[in-house]
């Protein structure tokens, strides 16, 4: 579900102004993908702010006592929010980087396959877990997240991602857990107007809910 | 393992939460210093990120730069509370903007350490932030992005310092912040 569907959060101008702090870089990390850039949104103290208290208040009363970071840019959302809400912040890593026991899930990429590491003993049978991560685009990534958890024993109540599409594309559906996203990712606005030195360009204005413009244009890729 | 800040009460907490990891990355004798399980504990994370913004809120520090990875779980929360930016300072090739990268030695090679352009204006005051500091490559590394989009590194901030390491003496005689030794 989206921020600015629910109740109170409908036209909040702190999801407009997240949606314009992040930046979009085209063909990166390879040609038709258009990358939400969050670290722009980082740059802005507000927005950033806005963004960790609106999850904040989502999640303080929900009875979470573990918050879970997908390696990197779920490290720079979900330790903030988790010293907010009173709960333990565990890092989900990439192979080989967590030093003690791990357990270790595999995921399917475009092509190929990766793997989330998540140490033994973070989290406990019976606890509620959030898990989160800057974008989710197939939610492979987050779908592996919720399969770790849920090995240990512990009870996913839901996903949050700043930015993702209204629809999960891709077969992984994130195991029917919910997943609560902030904004949706910009796309260019006019895609019929001719690329200039075969790149595309990307305007401010465009904050686009839904719509297939015709064009086989990825708009977002899940990378790192 | 020693504390340095020995006389806020807190350190004491945060030292205890942090487990020591035999022979990681590799066999030979190196005891790695894991703060994930610091992170288990929400006091002695809080302890932790406090004892930062206690020091640096208030300093007219803009920027918070964190180094990849453990540098961000620690650096977006001093940031947020005193009011400064964070900025990630990332391996190659992750960043999608325009970038300036730095190099630095390994013990075996070398590796790169990359901002991106625009993320700092000159003048703005800096910290430096990660989980441990031990030769100091890294972080002198950071410093440098940072000193050469013309920022003024206030400090380096870690959590645990290897000072048999000497990386103190790396840093060109910018300060070091630690609140914790282990030799």
């Amino acid at each position: 579900m989206f921020a600015g569907d629910q109740n109170g959060l409908q036209g909040d101008p702190r999801l407009k102004a997240i949606s314009e702090a992040i930046r979009v870089v085209p063909h990166f990390p390879k040609p038709g993908i258009m990358f939400q850039d969050i670290t722009t949104l980082l740059l802005d103290h507000k927005a950033f702010k806005d963004t960790v208290d609106i999850f904040v208040d989502r999640y303080r009363d929900m009875g979470i006592s573990v918050v879970a970071g997908v390696e990197a840019r779920g490290f720079m959302f979900g330790p903030s929010i988790a010293l907010a809400i009173g709960a333990k912040f565990v890092p989900l890593r990439k192979p080989r980087k967590l030093p003690g026991e791990v357990i270790s899930e595999a995921y399917v990429l475009e092509y190929g396959t990766d793997c989330l590491e998540m140490h033994v003993g973070a989290v406990q049978p019976g606890e509620r877990a959030l898990v989160i991560d800057d974008l989710v685009a197939t939610g492979g990534t987050l779908s592996a997240a919720i399969r770790l958890l849920e090995r240990a024993g512990a009870q996913v109540v839901e996903c949050a991602c700043v930015v993702g599409l209204r629809e999960v594309k891709g077969q992984h559906g994130l195991n029917g857990k919910p997943l609560y996203i902030l904004v949706e990712p910009r796309q260019q606005i006019n895609c019929s107007a001719p690329p200039v030195n075969g790149v595309e360009t990307c305007r401010h204005d465009d904050l686009i809910l839904g719509g297939n413009f015709g064009s086989p244009v990825n708009t977002t890729s899940k990378s790192d | 393992m020693s504390a340095y800040r020995d006389k806020d009460p807190r350190i004491h907490g945060i030292q205890s939460k942090i487990r020591v990891v035999p022979n990681f990355p590799k066999p030979a004798g190196i005891m790695f210093q894991d703060i994930t399980t610091l992170l288990l504990d929400p006091k002695a994370f809080k302890d932790t990120v406090d004892l930062f913004v206690e020091r640096y809120k208030g300093k007219n520090i803009s920027v918070v730069a964190g180094i990849e990875a453990r540098g961000f779980i620690f650096g977006p929360p001093i940031a947020l509370e005193i009011g400064a930016k964070f900025v990630p300072l990332r391996k190659p090739k992750k960043l999608p903007g325009r970038v300036i990268s730095e190099e630095y030695e390994l013990e075996y090679g070398r590796d790169c350490l990359e901002m991106h352009l625009g993320a700092v204006e000159p003048g703005e005051q800096a910290l430096v932030v990660d989980d441990l500091i031990a030769t100091g490559g890294t972080l002198c590394a950071a410093m440098k992005l940072l000193e050469r989009v013309g920022a003024d590194v206030v400090e380096c901030a870690c959590v645990i310092e290897l000072p048999d390491l000497k990386g103190r003496e790396r840093l060109n005689g910018k300060p070091l912040y630690v609140l914790l030794e282990s030799h």
